[in-house]
C-alpha cells in the first residue's frame, strides 16, 4: 500500500534491456583485457599462482559485484528519502560507467602516464605506482575521469529515481566521500596490522 | 506494523548504523594517528645479530630490510622472491631480515645469504617504537640508515611500474 504513495520512478529511457546487456558484455571484455595487460606487465608484483586470464576474470566478477552492491546501497539510500531506484538496471549502468576506470588503468600503464595526472589523478605521479599512505590510496584516483564518473552516476540516479540532479549529485557525493573516508582510515589502520599467518 | 513500515524502519536503521560505524572508524583512526611513533632508522646495534652481513657493503648501497615473522610463510616467500628480483641488478641493495614478534631468540635460521645480515628484534622496536605491524614489509634505508620508503610484501620497493 505504501508503495502506491511513493513517487513513481522514471525509467532510464535510453537504457533498454538488450542494448544495456550488450554494453555490459563489451565492458566486461574491456575490463578483462585491461586487467590481463596489467597483470602481465607488472614487474613489481609477486608472480600469480593462477593465470593472468583467470585472475582477470575474478577481477571482472569483483567489479560486477561491486557495481551491484553500489547500486543496492544507493537504492536503499533513495528508499529512505521515499524514492525508488531500480537497482538492477542501475547496477548494469554503473558497470558500464566503470569502463572509465578501465580506460584510466590503460593510461596508467603507458610510459607517459604522469602527463595524464589531470585525467587519472595523482596516482599517475606516485613513484613505482605505489600508494604510500591511506590518503593516497583513497584520493589518488581523483581526476577528471573520476569527476565524469561521479557526474554520470548522479545523472543515472536522477533519471532512475525521479529526483533532481542537485539531489542526486548530493547523494552521490555523500556516498563517494563516505566510501573514500572509510578507505582512507581503513588503509591507515591496516598498515599497523599483520596478515599472512 | 505493516511490512512496508517495518522495511522502511529497517532501512533507516541500516543507514544510521552505517553512519555510526563510519564515525567510529574515524575516531579509531584519530586515536591511532595521535600516537607518537619514531621514524624507522636502520641501526643494527639496537637488534640482536643472528646472521652476520655476508658482503662487504659498498659505501652507498641501500639496505632493504624485510620484516619477517617466523610463523609467516608469505614473508619468507617474499624474501626469496625479492632476492631473485634484485639478483641481476648491477647495483644491488643489500638485503637484510629483521625477525619480529619473536619472543625467544631463534635457534636456527634458513634464510639464505643476506648482504645486510639477519637480526632479532628482541626489544620490539619494530612494533612499539616504529609503530609498524605488517609482516613481509620491506623497508628501504640509505647507507646512513635513513628510511627512504617502504613497500608491502609482494612488491619491489623501488619498482617503477605497478
Amino acid at each position: 500500500m505504501l508503495a502506491r504513495t511513493l513517487p513513481r520512478p522514471r525509467e532510464i529511457e535510453s537504457a533498454h534491456a538488450w542494448p544495456l546487456a550488450i554494453f555490459v558484455c563489451a565492458v566486461a571484455l574491456m575490463w578483462h583485457d585491461t586487467l590481463v595487460a596489467q597483470l602481465t606487465h607488472s614487474p613489481g608484483l609477486v608472480p600469480l599462482r593462477v593465470t593472468p586470464r583467470l585472475a582477470a576474470a575474478c577481477g571482472v566478477s569483483t567489479q560486477l559485484a561491486f557495481s551491484a552492491l553500489e547500486a543496492f546501497l544507493y537504492a536503499r539510500l533513495w528508499r529512505a528519502t521515499g524514492r525508488t531506484l531500480p537497482w538492477l538496471r542501475t547496477a548494469a549502468v554503473l558497470f558500464v560507467i566503470s569502463s572509465f576506470e578501465a580506460f584510466a588503468l590503460y593510461l596508467l600503464q603507458r610510459q607517459d602516464a604522469p602527463s595524464f595526472a589531470w585525467l587519472v589523478g595523482a596516482r599517475a605521479l606516485w613513484p613505482g605506482g605505489i600508494a604510500i599512505t591511506g590518503l593516497d590510496r583513497a584520493f589518488g584516483a581523483f581526476g577528471v575521469i573520476a569527476l565524469m564518473r561521479l557526474a554520470l552516476t548522479a545523472h543515472v540516479q536522477a533519471r532512475g529515481s525521479g529526483a533532481s540532479h542537485v539531489q542526486a549529485s548530493a547523494m552521490v557525493l555523500a556516498g563517494w566521500l563516505g566510501s573514500r573516508l572509510a578507505l582512507w582510515w581503513t588503509a591507515d589502520l591496516l598498515r599497523g596490522r599483520s596478515f599472512g599467518l | 506494523m505493516s511490512d512496508g513500515t517495518f522495511m522502511q524502519r529497517l532501512n533507516a536503521a541500516a543507514i544510521v548504523l552505517a553512519v555510526v560505524l563510519l564515525v567510529a572508524l574515524g575516531a579509531w583512526w584519530w586515536r591511532e594517528r595521535s600516537k607518537v611513533v619514531a621514524t624507522p632508522r636502520w641501526e643494527p646495534a639496537q637488534f640482536a645479530q643472528l646472521l652476520a652481513p655476508q658482503l662487504a657493503p659498498p659505501s652507498d648501497a641501500e639496505r632493504w630490510v624485510v620484516a619477517v615473522n617466523l610463523q609467516c610463510p608469505h614473508c619468507q616467500q617474499h624474501l626469496a622472491w625479492l632476492r631473485e628480483r634484485i639478483a641481476s641488478r648491477s647495483t644491488r641493495p643489500l638485503l637484510g631480515v629483521l625477525i619480529v614478534d619473536q619472543p625467544t631468540r631463534p635457534d636456527s635460521l634458513a634464510l639464505g645469504a643476506l648482504g645486510a645480515g639477519a637480526y632479532w628484534d628482541s626489544a620490539q622496536v619494530w612494533r612499539e617504537t616504529w609503530g609498524r605491524g605488517m609482516y613481509g614489509e620491506t623497508m628501504r634505508f640509505d647507507s646512513h640508515g635513513t628510511l627512504l620508503g617502504a613497500a608491502p610484501g609482494g612488491m619491489v620497493p623501488d619498482s617503477i611500474t605497478l
